[in-house]
């Protein structure tokens, strides 16, 4: 097929408004790294400004003498455990819901659709409650079980989608050549369900590393804080400094932000090469 | 012939792997889903100052303006998100499939970044850009000669929802693009060139083909879209704190206000549980639209 | 899912014998929660710091077998937090308590009794009882106040109203505003003001505005909710006429005074953008430390003016008590005993000695004997000078209810925006007392 090597017009603008997004989308990452060199008055000013005069001490503070480095380990626990168990389930529950019939089916999909609809401030003071009787109040346990059980909804539905459009001829196949239950699922809906399941990965990693409304009130002590609670003290009632503030929030998105450039290239990959061929 | 038992499982194997599964949801979602319910039933200042009025809270709550303008905002937002966001993942997603793009992997990755911030982040991004003096907004009019749409944007209560719901589009793009994009994956490309080859220009391959092919998906984000957005809080909560006054004010962040703040607990909750029936409406009516446009399914 | 639960159980398992090691050498945790980060550039957080790590270590000394264990989380959502676990009855032992929680706390019987532990500390008989009294409920005192709070001081660049002709803050409504004209065209904001966060013009600006127009007993009957005072008063009402009247269409405060938070209005001011700004008595330490040279050697202080036929007093100053430490209730023995130790030690007399010796800020206890004027700074000068020589009137955020404010704040904001009238903001704060005095 010969390429046209004309450029057409109606080719050029949808290209102009994706680069125009894309430099918006990642101008804030921008944004936050200049400015994490810049001192608080100076910032204060002209928030947009590139600095006058360039500070390591924001990065200073942040290695020394806040709790971010340590929190970060927390919330790595965390999140990665989160994340697994989040995707272990979703992948049962969406498998089922995708292949099988059952009576309470639309039931079963709406009982998870609550998890989702619910806000989460509602449940901050149960939630609490019901992890002071279970003995797990201020521990990071108490985390997990949140965001593993609040992450589910998202998986189930959509795992189950994508699963439903995988052809059931391959159960079937795989069934003819004596393949017991287990070894399908995990031998070969397993491995065509990974860009899904990398999709839901990076959703939940995200949401989990963010999340604050239950870190802050689920946890006590200081050595315990997550990410997003040590950055909480980088502000004061009357003061703000925002360029310190900057400095950590680089600082605790660079390394998640490394690690899902990196790998979302093999995933994307993965996901446009159209792993799911017959 | 498809027969269940040839590749299925039977019983006693899917309860053993969906069971356990459900009984730990129960206990960590359902179960507070439940307290909060019985709490809504109870006018409750504290652990001890605790009466029980039946509905009270909930009748109280039909005349509650603000919690219907609140109801209102969300809404609002709900509108404008489908089409902003959804609509624009849908469209980019497609683009992002097609010969002539550039630099596709690039945008790929670099559009799905602002949902790995912070929604505060976001928030304290777009009021900086929204800002009256420096930010990027009003430096734009006055440089295109528009000095007198110059304003506070976050601080004028007209318009301030359609001000608000900017960051929330911005930043979700990507995050629904990445999920058509999953959900293109799964498709049979024979189908796509096959049509190509037809003739079929991009509008016709995206509303016969690819439409159809993925209601699933599209059910999906919606059911994202509307859940997001009803129960949205953290970027309104950066920006405005619902204001100015009570413009920008959404239930979720009224709920919130009302049980931790005001120490009204059986109020707020009795709100919580006004909102997810609520959003369980709203999602029941989208989707039987759904199915009235897009033809039948099971869902 | 087995694993998880073998984890969890041997986790128990440990923890269990841990406690029984604990118990057997009568080892006593206290578990703090406070708003005193390190760092932060705030003067009141420094001096509270300070005074903490002295006395932990030289409570370690004489008491080693109590354990402080330490959380500082950031003001405002350390408050959410407290909330939070104050609904469903998991406080720590020691918090901060605001005033406008008082109420609430006390019927759910959450904070303890520290009149005795109070009385017998050292130095009691110097606290100021109208600071304590906002933290005492039938004769019991629940919360050492640590502040003395004032919150409404102008602060005012000298050089620049001089050079428009003033040569001081103006003492009457008509003349600021002509001011603000001056100002305006020379492009200089005449008074800078943040109130995205929506607590402050209430806190800084209209506690005293209203008062004096209402007068104090009014407040107070407010604050009582004893129905003798309602929010539609014709004087509280005149009160948001006039406050709407000076803003809206003016020239003022900045354009965009309801979308930037104070700590921006702030900086305009510091950096010299604006003549005046209203702020409380943190502002202080702001000008030491952040203003440019200039700003920082004509900063003077002055008071919002007087309105004609106001029924309350003269140039009062909203100000009191803001914050107080508390115990839980369930505190018992030792454990009772280190807390309030605790509190007494570093919150109390110490804190307020402290910050007054040394900063000029008065606390909330008297201080005895002789204050060295020498190493202070005009500013502290002039604002121990307006503590000294100034009526103070109830700040409405920390003793009005906290339904109350959360109704007031946002239509605040709408009244200066000139969104809604006066009347209908006084129906809203009364609809939200009437639900209280219901009960």
């Amino acid at each position: 097929m010969k390429k046209n090597k004309k450029i057409k017009v109606s080719h050029v603008i949808p290209n102009a408004a994706m680069l125009v997004f894309s430099i918006s989308c990642i101008f804030p990452m921008i944004w936050l790294f200049y400015s994490s060199f810049n001192n608080m008055k100076d910032f204060n000013k002209n928030p947009i400004s590139l600095p006058k005069s360039i500070t390591l001490d924001n990065y200073k503070f942040v290695f020394t003498k806040s709790m971010l480095p340590g929190s970060i380990l927390n919330s790595l626990l965390v999140t990665v455990v989160s994340v697994a168990l989040t995707l272990a389930i979703g992948f049962i529950i969406g498998y089922f819901l995708a292949r099988y019939n059952f009576g309470g089916k639309k039931t079963l999909r709406n009982y998870f659709l609550i998890g989702m609809l619910i806000p989460i401030h509602a449940l901050l003071i149960p939630i609490n409650l019901l992890m002071r009787k279970l003995g797990l109040s201020d521990t990071l346990v108490a985390l997990i079980l949140v965001y593993t059980a609040f992450g589910i909804p998202l998986a189930v539905f959509m795992v189950e989608s994508y699963i439903s459009s995988i052809p059931r001829e391959m159960e079937e196949a795989a069934a003819i050549d004596g393949a017991s239950f287990n070894q399908t699922l995990y031998r070969i809906i397993l491995p065509m369900s990974v860009p899904i399941l990398a999709t839901v990965g990076i959703i939940e990693f995200f949401r989990c590393w963010n999340e604050f409304s239950f870190a802050l009130i689920l946890i006590n002590s200081e050595e315990k804080f997550t990410v997003t609670m040590a950055m909480m003290n980088f502000k004061g009632q009357h003061l703000s400094n925002y360029p310190r503030m900057m400095a950590g929030t680089f600082f605790s998105i660079l390394p998640v932000t490394i690690l899902y450039f990196f790998s979302s290239k093999k995933i994307m990959d993965g996901m446009v090469a159209g792993a799911v061929k017959g | 012939m498809h027969k269940k038992q040839m590749y299925g499982a039977n019983k006693a194997i899917r309860l053993a792997y969906t069971l356990p599964c459900i009984l730990f949801y129960t206990a960590l979602v359902i179960l507070p889903v439940f307290m909060a319910g019985y709490y809504s039933l109870y006018k409750m200042s504290g652990p001890i100052q605790k009466e029980f009025i039946g509905l009270g809270n909930y009748s109280e709550l039909l005349k509650d303006d603000i919690f219907w303008k609140s109801f209102n905002n969300n809404l609002f937002l709900c509108v404008v998100c489908f089409f902003g966001q959804i609509t624009l993942a849908f469209i980019g997603a497609s683009l992002l499939n097609k010969r002539f793009l550039r630099f596709k992997a690039l945008h790929r990755t670099i559009q799905f970044f602002p949902s790995t911030i912070s929604a505060a982040v976001v928030g304290f991004v777009w009021s900086l850009i929204f800002d009256y003096k420096y930010g990027l907004i009003n430096k734009l009019l006055k440089y295109i000669g528009l000095s007198d749409l110059v304003k506070p944007w976050l601080g004028v209560s007209k318009g301030i929802m359609w001000v608000v719901s900017v960051p929330l589009i911005w930043q979700y793009v990507g995050y629904y693009m990445i999920i058509f994009l999953a959900a293109f994956s799964s498709l049979d490309r024979d189908i796509f060139d096959m049509a190509e080859i037809d003739g079929a220009n991009g509008w016709t391959l995206a509303t016969k083909i690819t439409l159809p092919l993925l209601k699933k998906s599209i059910i999906v984000c919606m059911m994202l879209c509307i859940s997001g957005n009803m129960k949205a809080f953290d970027h309104i909560y950066s920006m405005t704190a619902g204001g100015p006054g009570t413009s920008s004010m959404v239930m979720a962040m009224y709920a919130y206000k009302t049980a931790i703040l005001n120490s009204r607990i059986g109020y707020g909750m009795a709100m919580s549980i006004g909102i997810l029936v609520l959003s369980f409406a709203i999602i029941l009516i989208s989707r039987a639209l759904l199915q009235r446009i897009g033809g039948k399914g099971d869902y | 899912m087995k694993k998880l639960l073998a984890i969890a159980l041997s986790l128990c398992m440990i923890l269990s014998l841990c406690t029984v090691f604990a118990s057997a050498e009568e080892k006593v945790e206290v578990n703090i929660i406070h708003y005193f980060i390190e760092d932060s550039g705030e003067t009141m957080n420094d001096v509270y710091l300070e005074l903490e790590a002295k006395f932990l270590e030289e409570y370690a000394v004489s008491h080693p077998n109590v354990k402080f264990n330490i959380s500082r989380i950031q003001q405002a959502q350390a408050e959410e937090k407290l909330q939070t676990m104050a609904a469903s009855g998991t406080l720590p032992d020691v918090f901060p308590l605001k005033g406008s929680l008082v109420n609430n706390y006390y019927a759910n019987n959450l904070v303890y009794d520290m009149t005795e532990f109070a009385e017998a500390s050292e130095g009691w008989d110097t606290v100021k009882e109208s600071l304590v009294g906002t933290f005492t409920r039938d004769g019991k005192i629940l919360g050492i106040p640590y502040q003395f709070a004032a919150t409404s001081i102008v602060f005012y660049n000298e050089e620049m109203w001089k050079e428009i002709g003033y040569d001081s803050f103006p003492t009457s409504w008509e003349e600021i505003q002509k001011a603000a004209d001056l100002f305006a065209e020379k492009g200089i904001t005449c008074i800078s003001m943040g109130n995205a966060k929506q607590w402050n013009f209430e806190s800084c600006w209209f506690s005293t505005f209203a008062d004096r127009f209402t007068g104090t007993e009014w407040t107070q009957n407010i604050i009582a909710q004893n129905g003798k005072a309602s929010f539609t008063d014709p004087e509280f009402i005149e009160a948001l006429t006039q406050f709407q009247k000076q803003i809206v269409g003016t020239n003022l405060l900045n354009p965009d005074f309801n979308a930037i938070a104070n700590d921006i209005s702030d900086s305009m001011y510091l950096e010299g953008e604006a003549a005046a700004t209203v702020e409380g008595y943190w502002f202080v330490g702001k000008v030491q430390n952040l203003a440019t040279e200039e700003v920082y050697k004509n900063t003077k202080i002055a008071m919002l003016p007087d309105f004609e036929g106001q029924k309350g007093e003269s140039l009062t100053s909203s100000g009191g008590a803001g914050y107080s430490l508390a115990m839980n209730s369930n505190l018992t023995g030792e454990a009772a005993r280190a807390a309030a130790d605790y509190i007494l030690g570093i919150a109390g007399k110490p804190y307020s000695d402290k910050y007054y010796s040394e900063y000029g800020t008065p606390g909330a206890f008297k201080y005895e004997g002789e204050l060295d004027t020498s190493k202070f700074d005009q500013i502290t000068l002039d604002y121990l000078a307006f503590c000294n020589n100034t009526t103070f009137v109830p700040i409405y955020d920390t003793s009005m209810d906290g339904s109350i404010i959360s109704v007031m704040n946002p239509d605040i904001q709408e009244l200066t925006n000139g969104t809604i009238t006066p009347e209908k903001m006084a129906e809203d704060c009364q609809k939200a007392l009437d639900l209280l005095i219901a009960g």
